[in-house]
């Protein structure tokens, strides 16, 4: 009985071992590949926001009071900003994904949606396009995109987040 | 022959979803979209022939106490398998299955069929076996996606089709639509069968794989002696 | 008042938006199966919410402090469910021993939910969605919640249901899973709901 019940442990136990150290054997050879496809992801992400992206640096770790809506910060050839967002006032069905390319001189270079679940086509290029040119003084102007005001409200405080913490983190490194 | 009949026999007669009526939430939830269908039909088929494989090839070492614990380690072992390779290798896919890639370790198609065909079957009978059921349960989604996607976003995997643009009923591809079609679909399997199928008339224990093991199932007994009673 | 304010939201989302049986199509054998008679669905929905909170309570400290400070997240789906395994195995043999009065309420239901995936697609949600230990707890309490809510009101339903005489071919599983659509449909009418109430 009690031999039973030792050799139904042990069994157990390097059925899970053999597993496990097969997954960790798969694990090297996938891992490589799926953090080179998330960073193929990121540049592409960031090329649709901004011209020309020839080095990108990561900031890390974002400086204290950033936003909660930020989520990275990248800062492109050393002078530009790409601003990843997102946000999950868009009528709670799943979160808004914004990627914003920031000028030296503070102003929006590129918008782009990247995740969105509203049924409503929130004008996928055009509504995002409006604030190109513009800084964090103006975008307040802009208009809701009609019958998606909250969605639009949500994308205009998350914009203005951005600016806020780049403002930190020039403020951070002028000290 | 008597192969052959071990592989068909998942595709139409024991079809598990539509006459055994096993893994309700992945059919429901991922028969949207045709593509959808089809990807989620073919991961549940990869692991469910690996796992009805070792489980087959182990049946003589498992003790009996601890068999639906191994079970669950080597069928969760093949999730996370395909899980890693669909992410690396495709993933779009891997995204858009999210979490009910990681649910298929507790699809009771495949745990049902390592607890009543694998422990039972040699590792060839019961590859063929994972085939057929893999096999039967792609079938099933594909028939719920194509009526799904079809009627509901006048497209079929991703291909708009003109003529229905105007026709289309949205709510077949909410929720609500995958109960109605599941019913309708399976409403049509009793009557084109006279009733014959499917097996299981109702959601009760009987019929539900994991009643072997359910423990005795004192639940199921309640319901047995009140029966009687 | 803030965080307040955020705890309502998971749960008012997770119970009424996302609903994890009539949107999500999680735990939908229990949800079918067990939900005849009003005390039974009850039982089942209450053995859920205990069983969810005891799973993310284990589940969420191990991904955080064991598998991603070691690099080895890709074990999350194995050793979430053999966790929940023996958590709820556990949790019987406690009961029974101490308390046998909850474990004859509750423990008739316990060995259905290990492989139920409503527990199991809880804890992975918790962590996919970012949650810390604190919302963690107050979504899967929301998602039991929710579980509840739809057993007891299905229970209702078909109770009416199985006096009715629908066409031979819908007899039985169709005509369930037919009325389970409609319950669905009424819960999706709440889409919004959580932004109205609770503004962005």
């Amino acid at each position: 009985m009690k031999n039973d019940k030792l050799k139904s442990v042990i069994v157990l136990t390097v059925i899970c071992l053999i597993v496990t150290a097969l997954l960790a054997v798969t694990n090297g050879f996938t891992a490589p590949v799926i953090e080179e496809a998330r960073q193929k992801k990121v540049e592409a992400s960031l090329r649709a926001v901004l011209p020309a992206v020839n080095s990108i640096r990561e900031i890390s770790p974002l400086p204290e009071g950033t936003p909660s809506t930020v989520e990275v910060v990248y800062v492109i050839n050393s002078e530009n900003y790409a601003v990843v967002l997102s946000t999950t006032s868009a009528y709670s069905s799943g979160d808004m994904g914004i990627t914003v390319g920031i000028s030296k001189d503070h102003e929006i270079v590129g918008v782009k949606l990247t995740s969105y679940f509203e049924s409503k086509d929130f004008g996928r290029e055009e509504y995002p396009g409006n604030f190109i040119g513009l800084g964090a003084d103006t975008i307040q102007g802009v208009d809701a995109f009609a019958g998606v005001t909250y969605s639009s409200k949500a994308f205009k405080a998350a914009l203005a987040d951005a600016f806020t913490a780049i403002e930190l983190i020039e403020g951070g490194e002028a000290e | 022959m008597k192969k052959l009949k071990v592989f068909t026999n998942g595709l139409l007669k024991e079809n598990p979803v539509l006459v055994l009526v096993l893994g309700t939430c992945p059919t429901l939830a991922m028969s949207v979209s045709v593509i959808n269908a089809i990807a989620m039909g073919l991961a549940a088929t990869a692991v469910l022939t690996c796992s009805n494989m070792v489980i087959s090839l182990l049946r003589k070492i498992i003790p009996d106490t601890v068999r639906i614990p191994c079970y669950i380690v080597v069928i969760a072992g093949f999730v996370t398998l395909v899980q890693m390779l669909m992410e690396a290798y495709l993933p779009d896919l891997y995204e858009m299955l999210g979490v009910y890639l990681a649910l298929i370790v507790v699809n009771c198609i495949i745990l049902g069929r390592a607890e009543m065909f694998a422990n039972k079957h040699n590792v060839g009978e019961s590859a063929l076996d994972g085939l057929g059921m893999g096999f039967g349960f792609t079938l099933a989604l594909l028939a719920m996606a194509v009526i799904r996607e079809v009627l509901g976003n006048a497209s079929f995997a991703g291909m708009k089709i003109a003529f229905l643009e105007n026709f289309k009923i949205p709510i077949l591809t909410a929720p609500p639509g995958g109960f109605l079609v599941f019913g309708c679909l399976i409403a049509l399997v009793t009557h084109i069968t006279r009733g014959k199928a499917p097996l299981k008339k109702s959601f009760d224990c009987e019929g539900c794989p994991s009643a072997s093991f359910c423990r005795k199932d004192p639940f199921c007994k309640t319901e047995e002696t009140e029966a009687e009673a | 008042m803030e965080t307040f304010k955020l705890m309502l939201k998971i749960i008012m989302t997770s119970v009424l938006v996302n609903n994890y049986v009539l949107s999500k199509f999680l735990g939908i054998c229990p949800f079918l199966g067990v939900s005849k008679k009003l005390d039974q669905a009850s039982g089942m929905g209450v053995a859920v919410i205990f069983v969810m909170l005891l799973a993310t309570a284990v589940t969420w400290p191990i991904q955080t402090y064991l598998l991603d400070p070691n690099g080895m997240g890709y074990l999350q789906t194995i050793v979430f469910i053999l966790v929940i395994a023996a958590l709820v195995q556990f949790v019987e043999i406690v009961l029974k021993k101490y308390i046998p009065s909850l474990h004859k309420s509750l423990g008739v239901y316990l060995p259905l939910i290990t492989t139920n995936c409503a527990v199991l697609g809880v804890t992975i949600n918790n962590i996919t969605d970012g949650y810390n230990f604190l919302e963690s707890m107050v979504s899967s309490l929301g998602c039991g919640l929710g579980f509840l809510l739809a057993m007891v009101l299905f229970a209702g339903v078909r109770e009416r249901m199985e006096e009715s005489e629908p066409p031979k071919a819908f007899r039985g599983i169709p005509i369930t899973l037919v009325a389970a659509s409609i319950v669905s449909l009424a819960f999706y009418g709440f889409g919004g709901i959580v932004t109205s109430l609770f503004g962005e």
